[in-house]
């Protein structure tokens, strides 16, 4: 599933399907395939924030489409 | 003199720093042949003069954003002869990417672990000297927002640029790439001076810059592609970028002590997200602050303003009879009508701006801007605009020249430019008297409607007009993904805010100032000459071009000199072209003059013109600053061409169907 439709909890990132450009920038800001984040909120359709330790980052919609990710119970 | 360039992620604190640094030694100039601003001071510490140059904030050093296209070749062509690499010490683990990039490039590093207060407040405790055994390099912490250690840094840039240029940083990145950095060592043509070790890395990552160093680019490439496959990584860039993280995480665990008790700041953070960002809550409330700041900037800008405008118009007058026994008239008129009511005009901005400037850098500071831009960005991304456009879009209304200075605050060149281009037809307040003046003499028992009228075209015309910018000149760039980080929301720094907004109008001045003044010199010159004729009348020059120029506007109803003059000169200011009407046609018989010679409909056409044609002489100074010579003459040329157009169908249509 993607990240745009994960309302609350933790996934673990299994991938990102947009281009070069859009994975470079979430390496820029430290955030990895095989990483586990938290949903913080997801406003779909809207932007989704999550969280990664003490890091706070909003991903657009569009973008969070891109990121594949799976449930963590 | 010995260079210092200060390096550091986006919100690392490092503007601070640098102003910690130079004091108001500073300079604003553009790096070169782009719209980045480049920021540059310098200071004297025990008798050595240092030149501080302001990178800009960038996450690493490739080639994706301009901004680090802009520090890498800094760092490289320049060799400056110490690198203060600013951190967040809150947020360490990811600043520590571009600290670890530029050690690799062998720099005289000197790391400044910022905001050291945030980072124990948040529970984690930094070892600097143990740090700064591991990585062979002086480490320093500062509280830049309060000033706090900007002595010790002086001293720290002091020793380390007395220092050898330090061996580049060599990590670990696995046998196969020591390998394939042997295998290339024959195979590349580096620069002369340039990183080794770190272009190889780069070449490895597919670097298309530096790739293209590369002689034998197909064998490489191939070479590439099996170490990577190997390990079983996507491409090369994930390989290089875990390692490095890797090793940051290694250092890290030797250098910080983690606390986890103050966590409850980013709960609190969090929760706050969770309201702002929703979209039927958050669109609301990011209005209500925008209305607030528009209370602010207009609300107590405005009275500042007119005590200001008062006070010129005070000493215009009284300098005029202090002249007029000493100068002959000519003198006596340049120097007063000229003069000091033209660059008056610009220093009555000096209250708003500086609010403006102040009200921004404080939504800055506390974390709020960051999520209004992602509030907003699905509605500006619609017109094809980014999220953070819509501020300076909102703030046009008011005045358009700090509206086109907000937009630094826009990451991308596209994004700036193209709001800087659309901004005029925000409809100002200084346009709003002539809208007075007209409703008042035709459209008594609409005026509001009409005025709002004007409004919502001018709102409709920038949404169309961007929609078609970027589509067409710009169609080839790309809007930057939306992705940013959110910092936790902070309590702003009032002393801070204060003096970057009186920092910026300072600039603001100075720049406008000079400009203008030439422009008020060159129009009074129209309006006053030839000797002997009455101020901005038919006879003088400027009359003359309005008598020529004036058939152009025939179309739309208002084809007449005194018409085509006003509008000449509303360019120094639109809310001159009242004050040239009054000169024309006399205050006292203006209204029932401008009757017989509009009927409402001509009337209206010509409130199009005014609302849509040609920048003011400020806004148009704003624009050649912030966007350039080029999209200047763009932007006159559109407006003036849209403005006629407008008024011209208008006209034209209302007539045929005659109501």
């Amino acid at each position: 599933m993607s990240l745009s439709q994960v309302k609350k909890g933790k996934v673990k990132i299994m991938g990102f399907l947009g281009g070069k450009h859009f994975q470079r920038k979430m390496f820029a800001l430290g955030i990895f395939v095989g990483d586990v984040v938290e949903v913080i909120a997801n406003n779909y359709p809207g932007p989704v924030i999550i969280a990664k330790n003490s890091l706070r980052i909003a991903i657009g919609f569009g973008m969070a489409t891109q990121i594949l990710v799976e449930k963590i119970p | 003199m010995k260079k210092v360039a200060i390096a550091g992620n986006p919100n690392s604190g490092k503007s601070t720093i640098f102003n910690n640094l130079t004091g108001l030694s500073q300079k604003t100039g553009n790096w070169p042949g782009v719209t980045v601003e480049k920021m540059e001071g310098n200071f004297t510490y025990k008798g050595e003069k240092f030149y501080v140059v302001d990178l800009p904030g960038t996450y690493g050093l490739s080639t994706f954003t301009i901004d680090e296209k802009i520090a890498r070749d800094f760092l490289i062509k320049e060799k400056p002869d110490v690198v203060v690499v600013v951190v967040d010490s809150s947020n360490i683990e990811r600043h520590f990417y571009l600290v670890t990039e530029i050690l690799e490039m062998g720099h005289n590093v000197l790391i400044d672990l910022n905001m050291v207060d945030l980072a124990e407040e948040k529970g984690y405790f930094i070892d600097e000297a143990m740090l700064s055994k591991i990585l062979k390099v002086p480490v320093v912490k500062t509280i830049a927002n309060k000033n706090i250690g900007t002595e010790e840094l002086k001293e720290a840039i002091y020793e380390a640029s007395k220092k050898e240029r330090n061996e580049a940083l060599k990590i670990n990145y696995g046998r196969d790439i020591e390998e394939f950095i042997e295998f290339l060592k024959d195979k590349v043509n580096l620069p002369e001076n340039f990183p080794e070790r770190w272009g190889y890395l780069k070449i490895f990552s597919k670097d298309e810059e530096i790739f293209e160093f590369v002689k034998d680019k197909e064998k490489v490439d191939e070479k590439i592609k099996s170490t990577v496959k190997s390990h079983g990584f996507p491409d090369p860039e994930t390989f290089i970028v875990e390692k490095k993280y890797g090793f940051i995480k290694g250092v890290l665990k030797e250098c910080i002590r983690e606390e986890r008790k103050l966590w409850k700041r980013l709960e609190m953070s969090d929760k706050i997200d969770k309201v702002v960002t929703n979209p039927y809550v958050g669109i609301p409330l990011f209005l209500i602050f925008m209305f607030i700041t528009f209370e602010i900037v207009f609300g107590i800008g405005n009275p500042l303003a007119d005590l200001i405008d008062r006070f010129i118009g005070f000493l215009n007058e009284s300098l005029k009879i202090l002249f007029a026994r000493i100068f002959p008239d000519f003198l006596t008129s340049l120097l007063t009508d000229g003069i000091i009511s033209g660059v008056g005009s610009v220093i009555v901005f000096l209250p708003n701006i500086f609010l403006l400037f102040f009200l921004i850098s404080f939504m800055e500071d506390s974390g709020y801007m960051a999520r209004a831009a992602f509030v907003m960005d699905r509605f500006m991304h619609y017109i094809g605009l980014h999220g953070k456009s819509f501020i300076p879009m909102i703030l046009g209304f008011g005045c358009n020249v700090p509206a086109i200075l907000a937009t630094r605050t826009l990451e991308s060149k596209k994004d700036r430019i193209i709001t800087i281009m659309v901004i005029p037809l925000m409809s100002c307040s200084a346009r709003l008297p002539i809208y007075i003046l007209f409703t008042g003499a035709f459209f008594k028992n609409y005026h509001a409607l009409i005025v709002f009228s004007l409004y919502i075209i001018g709102v409709f015309l920038a949404i169309l007009v961007s929609k078609i910018l970027s589509r067409t000149i710009f169609k080839k760039e790309e809007s930057p993904p939306l992705i940013m980080e959110l910092p936790p929301y902070r309590k702003p720094a009032i002393r801070w805010s204060l003096k970057l907004a009186w920092f910026r109008s300072k600039l603001f001045l100075r720049k406008a100032g000079t400009i203008i003044f030439s422009a008020v010199v060159i129009i009074w010159l129209l309006s006053s000459l030839p000797p002997g004729v009455e101020y901005a009348s038919k006879d003088t020059i400027l009359g003359k071009i309005g008598s020529f120029i004036a058939p152009i506007f025939s179309p739309a109803g208002f084809g007449r000199w005194e018409i085509a003059v006003a509008l000449l000169s509303g360019i120094v200011a639109k809310e001159v072209v009242v004050g040239t009407l009054g000169a024309i046609f006399g205050e006292q018989g203006l209204i029932s003059s401008l009757q017989s010679i509009f009927t409402p409909l001509s009337a209206y056409a010509f409130l199009l013109m005014s609302l849509i044609y040609i920048p003011c002489i400020a806004t148009m100074t704003a624009i050649k600053n912030e966007a350039g010579t080029k999209y200047l003459i763009i932007t006159i040329l559109y407006t003036l061409a849209l403005g006629w157009i407008l008024a011209v169908i208008f006209y034209q249509t209302a007539n045929l169907l005659s109501f």
